[in-house]
């Protein structure tokens, strides 16, 4: 049982796949964008994007990833070289998704994930009863953080 | 969120926007692609978020400039300053418009700019955000024909003499596809009316599935050089049904790929006419003596069909290999309007043409005792036994043609038909 199963749910009474493909449990480290605890965006931590306020977004999402998994990255060097990317399109890009990298450790208990593509993005679903508020310490804070 | 200096409006004055695509997406949209049936395209790009709203950039986009910077030719900061004017849109979490402000794009802050150097590098493809743009504006099925590679193309550019000869030879082998899709469809149609006692399906008509493989050119686009064509078939689609011309570009797919394996080839050789491997074998010859990659995308938004091929010069070069050492027989009845345009009775030989076929065999049973009627400045209706055959070692395929049939066309019957 996933942690957002009712939202799985209805994604898949819309016909949409979800999850998105065949995911596998896995124990180790994974990296993925968090604000500082200090900050009052940090609300919007570990949540999937659908559930954070206000969403970005100009429709109504239908996508299984924004409503039921958190992205993540393989390493805090590829996560790092996406947003490094990404804010040369969008320099507030941080005050959206976070101005620092955590590195959470994750049991076999925790959720399942998909494999990851080139850039080392996946997306981990989380299990029921999963918090991953304690899990993690942050590797690295960008100075363009300044929520 | 930072106060902006722009004309405070009452509401977002384009009307009838519908997404496209989006191009930049990371946990939500960040760059988004929007039209109207009006013509107007706009770009959604997000620069701010505070407690109550995120905040876009909306700015008016050509699409040469568009593919120009999905393509990596120009820069997100060169295409939001080519837009002199633009509007400021604040949504809230129920996508309510809060604040429109119509501004200059000189007066946005620099934190609200791209990088100078902001490169598209995401996944999304050129050809894939033009597909959709297409099939969505005309709600149909779209195909692309993508040519690249080798010095006679560039971006946006390429040599005549290669495109006009590419594009013959591939006109000529989706014609002759196109006749074999609609055969391989009354076959199969046929073969699932035969236990039915009732309800039987109607018969397909040639007339419905003759615009099923026929198109019109929407557009020619860069990277490297694309021709975008969109159906002529009229077949609504729906979501998840795939129309005539969906089923076609799946049979021209399957041809494509099957053709890089000789047992799959052979399997479709029984179903294609020998004049189509020529073209393909032609076709094939150009791509590899150019040192060219051809390639096909379809997508159809409204039924949901995609499709895609690449051949590249080494590929050309196994399946015209496969080409060469097949060998294969097949048998069709033709059925043409037409003049004969020579006879020699004793013989019992014949030639006769058409306006896009021609034939020459041997008249045979009711032909062969109605020959002494022949005049040439009549028009007839012949029927005609085709078998095609072609033997290995490179040898073309061959026609043996027999009449069977002659009917006389009356002028008036002609005047009616035409």
């Amino acid at each position: 049982m996933y942690k957002y199963q009712t939202e799985i749910e209805a994604l898949n009474e819309c016909n949409i796949k979800c999850p998105p493909e065949e995911l596998y449990s896995f124990e180790g480290s994974l990296y993925r964008f968090i604000h500082p605890v200090d900050c009052k965006e940090s609300i919007k931590n570990n949540k999937p994007v659908s559930k954070i306020n206000p969403r970005r977004r100009l429709e109504d999402e239908k996508k299984c990833i924004a409503h039921a998994s958190l992205s993540c990255f393989e390493s805090d060097k590829e996560a790092e070289m996406f947003i490094l990317k990404r804010s040369l399109d969008n320099k507030k890009i941080y005050k959206s998704v976070g101005c620092c990298i955590g590195e959470f450790h994750i049991s076999e208990k925790d959720g399942a994930r998909t494999d990851s593509s080139k850039d080392g993005h996946f997306s981990f679903f989380e299990y029921a009863g999963t918090d991953l508020s304690n899990k993690y310490k942050i590797t690295r804070e960008f100075t363009k953080c300044n929520p | 969120m930072q106060s902006l200096k722009g004309l405070k409006i009452e509401s977002f004055p384009v009307k009838g926007l519908y997404k496209i695509d989006d191009l930049i997406y990371f946990d939500g949209p960040l760059l988004s692609f929007y039209a109207n049936d009006g013509g107007d395209n706009y770009l959604y790009y997000w620069v701010d978020v505070d407690d109550f709203c995120n905040r876009w950039v909306v700015f008016p986009v050509e699409l040469a400039e568009l593919n120009d910077y999905l393509n990596g030719k120009i820069t997100l900061y060169s295409l939001v300053n080519s837009s002199l004017t633009g509007y400021i849109v604040d949504l809230d979490d129920d996508l309510e418009t809060q604040n429109v402000l119509l501004i200059q794009i000189s007066d946005l802050p620099a934190d609200y700019l791209p990088e100078i150097n902001s490169i598209y590098s995401c996944e999304r493809t050129s050809e894939e955000i033009f597909l959709n743009y297409y099939s969505k504006k005309y709600k149909k099925g779209i195909l692309q024909t993508h040519f690249s590679g080798g010095n006679k193309i560039g971006y946006g550019t390429m040599n005549l003499h290669l495109f006009s000869k590419l594009m013959n030879n591939f006109t000529d082998l989706n014609d002759g596809l196109g006749n074999s899709f609609y055969k391989t469809e009354k076959k199969r149609q046929e073969f699932r009316n035969k236990d039915k006692k009732e309800d039987k399906e109607k018969a397909i008509r040639k007339s419905d599935y003759l615009n099923t493989f026929k198109f019109d050119i929407v557009t020619t686009q860069a990277a490297s050089f694309s021709v975008l064509l969109k159906t002529v078939d009229q077949e609504i689609g729906f979501d998840g049904t795939p129309t005539r011309a969906d089923k076609y570009i799946e049979f021209l797919s399957g041809f494509l790929s099957g053709s890089e394996t000789l047992d799959t080839l052979k399997e479709y050789a029984h179903q294609i006419d020998a004049s189509t491997i020529n073209h393909y074998e032609s076709f094939l010859k150009l791509v590899d003596e150019s040192h060219s990659k051809f390639q096909i995308g379809y997508l159809n938004t409204v039924s949901k069909s995609a499709f895609s091929n690449q051949i590249d010069a080494n590929q050309a070069q196994r399946i015209i290999y496969n080409l060469q050492i097949l060998d294969f027989e097949s048998e069709e009845t033709l059925n043409i309007i037409g003049k004969f345009v020579a006879l020699n009775i004793k013989a019992g030989k014949y030639t006769f043409e058409s306006s896009d076929d021609k034939s020459s065999g041997t008249l045979r049973g009711e032909a062969l005792k109605k020959c002494l009627e022949i005049a040439f400045n009549k028009t007839y209706q012949v029927e005609i036994q085709r078998k095609t055959s072609k033997k290995a070692a490179g040898k073309k395929p061959k026609n043996i043609d027999v009449l069977k049939s002659i009917i006389e066309i009356q002028e008036t019957q002609q005047e009616i038909e035409l």
